[in-house]
C-alpha cells in the first residue's frame, strides 16, 4: 500500500476531524476520497502530506510515517491543492526553475510539453494568475519529475469547463504511471479516472472498494409496475437473489425490472443521504 | 540547497536591501555631517530619529526574508516540497546576514575609517556593532517572524509585547509605591537591556527550531508569550542579587579591600551634592572615605537606611534619596587616600517629624564602586585635536556663547563612564578647577549600539562667567596658551559597606539655606 491509515484520529480542540480513520491505497490506483463537506477528506490529504499531523494512529506513505516525512519522499509525491499558496511575487517561469534542483528525477522534456499543453504564460507573476491558470500551475508543477504518488486535494472546484478539461487531460496522462489519490466533489469529472473510492463520513472511512465492486454493489434500478407505474432508485446493497420477491414484498406486482451501473454522483448523493438520515436518526 | 534558496529570496528582496542598504548608508552619511559636535542643531534631531527608520527598515527585511516561506499555517506550497528544513533556515539567516549585515558591516566600516580610526580598530568596532545588532534586534525578530504571518501581524506583535512589558513594568512600580525599578538610572542599568535580551535570545533559540523543524506555532507562541511576562519581572530582580552579580564582574575587586567608610562628624569642606533637595527633611551626613588609592573616585550607588530609636524600634528603613534614582555621592580622593562625602538623607515627613530631634541608631548599608584613573589626553584649547584609545578622536572649540571650551570625541565604543575635564595653561601652569562628569554605567562588556558603530560625546569647560560673578585662573586671554586635560576613570571594584551611627541626631545636620 502507498497510503495506509490505522486508527488515526486527529482533534482540534474539541473536535474530533479525524476519528479511527482506516485507509489502504494500493500502488497504480487512481483513488477517490469521497465525502461530504467537513466529512474529514482534506484533513486527511493534510496529515498524510505532513502539514498537519495526527492526534494518534498510524499513517504512513510511500512507508515512511507521515510525521517523519522526508525530502526523500517528498521528492516521490506531487500535491496539488486548490488552496495551495504558491509564491505570489515569482513569475511562472521562475518559480518552475527554483522547484527543478529540489527533484532529481525532474524531466524538463515533460516540464515543456505541460507548460505547452496547458497553456500557461511563463513570463507572467503568479499573483497575476487567474484560480484556474493557478491549479493549472500547480499541477504542472507536480507532475514533471514522474511522482509516485499525486495527491489531488479539490483540484477541479471553481474551473470553469474548458481549464477543468485542460486540467482532466493532464491528470487522464498520468493514469497508470502514478498512483492518485483525488478528493473531490466534481465526481462525474473524476469517475473515469476512479479505480478505487473511499467513502469518508464525519471523520471515518465508512468503506472502501473498487469502482467494479462498488458498481456491482450500488446500481440503479427502474421497476415498472403492473398498474403501469414506475419506481427509479439506487439500492445500494443490490444482488440478483431473490431480486423480483423483494420487489414485489414492497411495491406490488412487478412487470419489469430494469438494472443499470449507477453514475458515481448518484451513488454518492444516495449514500450521503442515508448517512444524513441515520446521523439524524442517532 | 540553501544557496539555491537564498538566490530565489534574493530576487524577490533585492530592491528592499537595497532599500535598507541605502538608508544604513544615509545613516552613516547623516552622522559624519553631524560631526565631533552634532551640529548643526536640526540635523542632529534628525540624526536621532533616522537610525530608528533604518532599524525599522531591517526589521521589515527580516521579516520578509522569514515569511518568504511562511512558517505557521497549512496551504503553503513550501511545505509539499521536498525541501530539507534545516536548509530553509540556514538560507534564511544567510540572507539576513547578507542583506542586512554585509552593508552595516561596509557602512560602520566607512565610518570609522573616514574618522580616521585604524583598520584594526574599525574591524573590531564594525564587527562588535553588527553582533550587537544581532543579539539585539535581529534574534528577537527572527524568531516573531517565524510565528507570524505578515509584516503587520510582526509590528503588531511588537506593539503588543512592548505594551505587556509597559504595563509589567507599570505595575512594578506601582507595587513599590511609585519607585523605579531597583537599578533604573544607576551604572547597573545595563542589566535590564541584557537580562531581556538573554531572555529574547533564549526564547528566539527554542523558537526558531522548533517552528522550522516541527512548525509548532502554538508551543511557540506561548514560549513568546511566557518570555514577554518574564522580561517586566527581570526589572524588578533585586538589588542585591544585582550587586552581588556586579561585584562578582568587578575586574579589581581587591583594590576595595581596605576601604573604611565611617561617620565623620568633626567640620568638613565636602560639598553636598547637586540635587540635594531643598527641603526641611534633608539631611547631610558627613562620612570619611579611606584606604583608598589617592587619585581615585569613589560613588555610592545605593544607599538603605535604617532609623532605629533608643528601645529598638525601627522607625523608618529605605533608600536615603526616596525614590530620586541615582548616586548619592561620588568624591574623588585625595593624595592622602581619603575623601569627605556628604550623605544625603531624605526622610519621608511623617518619619522626619518623630525623629527630627531624637537620638536615634542610624544603620546605613552602602553599595559603592571605585573608579580608578585609566588614561589620559591632552589637546590645545582652541580647534585642538587628539586621538587616544579611550577618548578616540577628540576636538576643541569655543561654544557660541564664549563661555566654554567645548570638548567633541568620537569613538568606537561607548563614552567612558567618568572623565574629568581641566583647562590649564601650559605655560604658568595655572588650572581652572576640574570639571568631573561622572554617568556610571558598569557594563563588563563596554559595547556601543545607536545610533550607529560611533559614539559621540563631548561637553564644555567654562573660562568665563557671563555673570562676572566668578574669575577663572585661566580665562579667555589666555586661551591661546591653554590646553584641555582630559582623565578617563573606569570602575574596577564594587564593593558594600556597613556604616552604623549609634547616637545620630538628625536636627543637626539638616542641610542649610547654603548646603541647598
Amino acid at each position: 500500500m502507498i497510503v495506509h491509515a490505522a486508527g488515526v484520529w486527529k482533534t482540534f480542540g474539541r473536535v474530533h476531524a479525524l476519528q479511527d480513520l482506516n485507509l489502504a491505497v494500493p500502488e497504480g490506483s487512481a483513488f477517490a476520497l469521497i465525502g461530504a463537506n467537513g466529512a474529514g477528506k482534506t484533513t486527511t490529504i493534510k496529515a498524510l502530506m505532513n502539514i498537519t499531523q495526527p492526534t494518534r494512529g498510524t499513517l504512513t506513505v510511500l512507508g515512511a510515517d507521515s510525521r517523519r516525512l522526508s525530502p526523500r519522499e517528498l521528492s516521490d509525491i506531487g500535491y496539488v491543492s486548490e488552496n495551495q499558496e504558491m509564491p505570489s511575487r515569482m513569475s511562472v517561469g521562475a518559480f518552475i526553475q527554483y522547484l527543478r534542483p529540489f527533484y532529481p528525477r525532474w524531466d524538463r522534456a515533460l516540464e515543456t510539453t505541460l507548460l505547452r499543453r496547458l497553456a500557461l504564460p511563463t513570463d507572467r507573476k503568479i499573483k497575476d494568475l487567474s484560480h484556474g491558470m493557478r491549479m493549472k500551475l500547480s499541477l504542472a508543477c507536480a507532475l514533471p519529475f514522474r511522482p509516485r504518488l499525486l495527491v489531488l486535494d479539490e483540484p477541479l472546484g471553481a474551473l470553469d469547463p474548458l481549464v477543468r478539461d485542460d486540467f482532466l487531460e493532464g491528470l487522464q496522462s498520468q493514469v497508470g504511471e502514478t498512483t492518485m489519490l483525488i478528493s473531490s466533489h466534481e465526481l462525474t469529472e473524476i469517475e473515469s479516472l476512479t479505480t478505487h473510492l473511499a467513502y469518508i463520513d464525519r471523520g471515518a472511512v465508512v468503506f472502501q472498494e473498487t469502482l467494479p465492486d462498488l458498481q456491482n454493489r450500488v446500481r440503479s434500478v427502474r421497476v415498472t409496475l403492473m398498474t403501469g407505474d414506475v419506481v427509479s432508485f439506487v439500492d445500494t446493497n443490490f444482488s440478483e437473489d431473490g431480486l423480483t420477491a423483494r420487489l414485489e414484498a414492497q411495491f406490488g406486482r412487478v412487470s419489469h425490472i430494469e438494472t443499470s451501473r449507477a453514475p458515481l454522483r448518484s451513488m454518492f448523493t444516495t449514500m450521503a443521504r442515508a448517512m444524513r438520515t441515520d446521523g439524524a436518526s442517532q | 540547497m540553501t544557496w539555491h534558496i537564498v538566490r530565489k529570496d534574493w530576487r524577490l528582496l533585492w530592491p528592499l536591501a537595497a532599500l535598507v542598504a541605502i538608508a544604513q548608508s544615509a545613516n552613516v552619511a547623516l552622522q559624519i555631517l553631524l560631526g565631533h559636535f552634532g551640529e548643526p542643531p536640526a540635523l542632529a534631531v534628525v540624526g536621532q530619529t533616522f537610525p530608528y527608520v533604518v532599524w525599522l527598515g531591517i526589521v521589515l527585511l527580516i521579516t520578509a526574508t522569514v515569511h518568504q516561506d511562511v512558517l505557521p499555517g497549512a496551504t503553503q506550497d513550501w511545505l509539499v516540497r521536498p525541501i530539507h528544513r534545516r536548509e530553509l533556515m540556514q538560507s534564511k539567516l544567510l540572507l539576513v546576514l547578507i542583506a542586512v549585515h554585509v552593508p552595516m558591516l561596509l557602512a560602520d566600516l566607512s565610518h570609522t575609517l573616514s574618522e580616521g580610526f585604524t583598520i584594526a580598530e574599525a574591524l573590531r568596532a564594525a564587527a562588535i556593532h553588527t553582533g550587537l545588532v544581532i543579539l539585539v534586534l535581529d534574534v528577537p525578530v527572527f524568531a516573531i517572524a517565524t510565528v507570524t504571518r505578515s509584516a503587520t501581524e510582526v509590528l503588531v506583535s511588537f506593539l503588543a509585547m512592548w505594551l505587556v512589558v509597559l504595563l509589567g513594568v507599570g505595575i512594578g512600580v506601582a507595587a513599590r509605591r511609585g519607585a523605579p525599578p531597583p537599578f533604573a538610572s544607576t551604572g547597573m542599568q545595563w542589566m535590564t537591556p541584557v537580562f531581556w535580551s538573554v531572555v529574547a535570545g533564549i526564547a528566539a533559540v527554542v523558537v526558531v527550531p522548533l517552528q522550522y523543524f516541527s512548525r509548532a506555532t502554538k508551543t511557540s507562541r506561548m514560549v513568546v508569550a511566557c518570555a514577554v511576562l518574564v522580561a517586566p519581572m527581570l526589572s524588578f530582580s533585586s538589588w542585591n542579587a544585582a550587586f552581588s552579580l556586579q561585584q562578582w564582574l568587578s575586574p579589581k575587586p581587591s583594590l576595595a579591600r581596605a576601604i573604611v567608610v565611617s561617620f565623620d562628624p568633626a567640620p568638613t569642606d565636602a560639598p553636598a551634592q547637586d540635587g540635594a533637595e531643598a527641603a526641611t527633611n534633608t539631611a547631610l551626613l558627613p562620612l570619611l572615605i579611606s584606604g583608598v588609592e589617592p587619585g581615585s573616585i569613589v560613588a555610592s550607588d545605593r544607599a538603605m537606611i535604617r532609623l532605629i530609636d533608643q528601645n529598638g524600634v525601627l522607625l523608618f528603613a529605605g533608600s536615603t534619596t526616596g525614590n530620586h534614582p541615582r548616586d548619592d555621592f561620588h568624591v574623588r580622593v585625595g593624595s592622602d587616600g581619603a575623601a569627605h562625602a556628604r550623605q544625603r538623607i531624605i526622610l519621608p515627613e511623617r518619619v522626619h517629624g518623630r525623629v527630627r530631634t531624637a537620638v536615634v541608631r542610624a544603620e546605613v548599608d552602602y553599595s559603592l564602586t571605585l573608579f580608578q584613573r585609566d588614561s589620559a589626553a591632552a589637546m590645545a584649547a582652541i580647534d585642538g585635536s587628539t586621538r587616544s584609545a579611550m577618548f578616540g578622536w577628540c576636538r576643541t572649540r569655543i561654544d557660541q556663547d564664549g563661555d566654554d571650551v567645548e570638548v567633541g570625541c568620537l569613538n568606537v565604543g561607548p563614552p567612558p563612564t567618568c572623565v574629568s575635564a581641566i583647562l590649564e595653561n601650559t605655560v604658568t601652569g595655572q588650572r581652572n578647577p576640574e570639571r568631573l562628569s561622572c554617568v556610571p554605567d558598569y557594563m563588563p562588556f563596554p559595547v556601543h549600539l545607536f545610533p550607529d558603530v560611533l559614539s559621540q560625546f563631548g561637553g564644555g569647560v567654562k573660562f568665563r562667567d557671563p555673570q562676572g560673578l566668578a574669575r577663572f585662573p585661566v580665562d579667555g586671554s589666555q586661551l591661546a596658551s591653554a590646553r584641555i586635560r582630559l582623565t578617563s576613570y573606569q570602575p574596577v571594584a564594587h564593593f558594600r559597606r556597613y556604616v552604623v551611627i549609634p547616637d545620630l541626631r538628625p536636627a543637626d545636620w539638616i542641610a542649610t539655606t547654603a548646603e541647598r
